[in-house]
């Protein structure tokens, strides 16, 4: 019953789940190539300039509170999958599947952890900015760095990827 | 824009090397290959028994090389410092 409930509703459910995958892989490019990436290459090459210092804490502030939109989609991504999954029949024996729920599920899924707890969290600059806490803060600014150093190849790669796992549907 | 500046004793400077950043280029590529790929392997074989071939498995090692080396690229061109400005 649920299942002919979901399928009469399949196209309306992968409008919704494509429509969430495009915020979740696209709403932070902007601002992370055009302004994180040269604020912080900025302060890299002059870390004792106080405005080189300043615009990066500026930027990377903003951008905590910008990633808020890919951190709603990402969780609608995880509903409305299965849901997908569910109502059309897939299995695991469609390998652009199998391939798409390991990319989710031991690459996505770590990553995001992570990104929640250094935008929303434990690592959110401003909270930290107005605790008064500067040397987390400072801390902070460069593991976020960090973890947009090494997580930067692995989206463009595995994020294109499951799109065109999603939408191709090649094996 | 808030004024505030890191405290003085805070590491102010961001430290990379391209060792270090070899590293984990090579971590990526053998997560690829090591934890990624036997992962979809298995679940490929629960749910139609099919096992990979020489073949598939030698394209997948070429992959994770590939990935590797565009991740070394990557995040090398990201903690250059030099053209800023």
């Amino acid at each position: 019953m649920v299942r002919d409930f979901l399928g009469e509703h399949y196209m309306v459910l992968k409008s919704v789940h494509m429509l969430f995958a495009m915020i979740w892989v696209w709403s932070t490019s902007v601002a992370y190539i055009s302004y994180v990436v040269p604020a912080f290459r900025n302060w890299l090459a002059h870390p004792d300039d106080q405005d080189a210092t300043q615009l990066r804490n500026w930027v990377m502030e903003r951008f905590d509170h910008g990633v808020i939109l890919e951190h709603v989609a990402f969780p609608m991504l995880l509903i409305t999958g299965p849901m997908l999954m569910f109502s059309a029949g897939w299995g695991v024996d469609a390998g652009w599947l199998a391939a798409k729920l390991v990319f989710v599920v031991l690459i996505f899924i770590p990553i995001e952890i992570f990104d929640y707890w250094l935008a929303h969290f434990g690592g959110n600059k401003q909270a930290l900015r107005e605790a008064g806490r500067m040397d987390d803060y400072e801390a902070y600014m460069h593991r976020h760095w960090w973890f947009l150093v090494i997580t930067t190849p692995v989206i463009s790669i595995f994020a294109i990827g499951a799109l065109f796992l999603a939408i191709i549907k090649p094996f | 824009m808030n004024r505030y500046l890191p405290p003085s004793g805070s590491p102010k400077y961001f430290k990379s090397s391209p060792a270090l950043l070899k590293r984990i280029a090579f971590g990526m590529g053998a997560y690829s290959f090591f934890v990624l790929y036997p992962a979809y392997c298995f679940l490929t074989w629960v749910a139609t028994d099919v096992v990979p071939d020489w073949q598939q498995t030698a394209i997948i090692a070429g992959c994770a090389v590939a990935f590797g080396f565009y991740a070394y690229r990557e995040m090398s061109k990201l903690t250059r410092v030099r053209g800023a400005r």
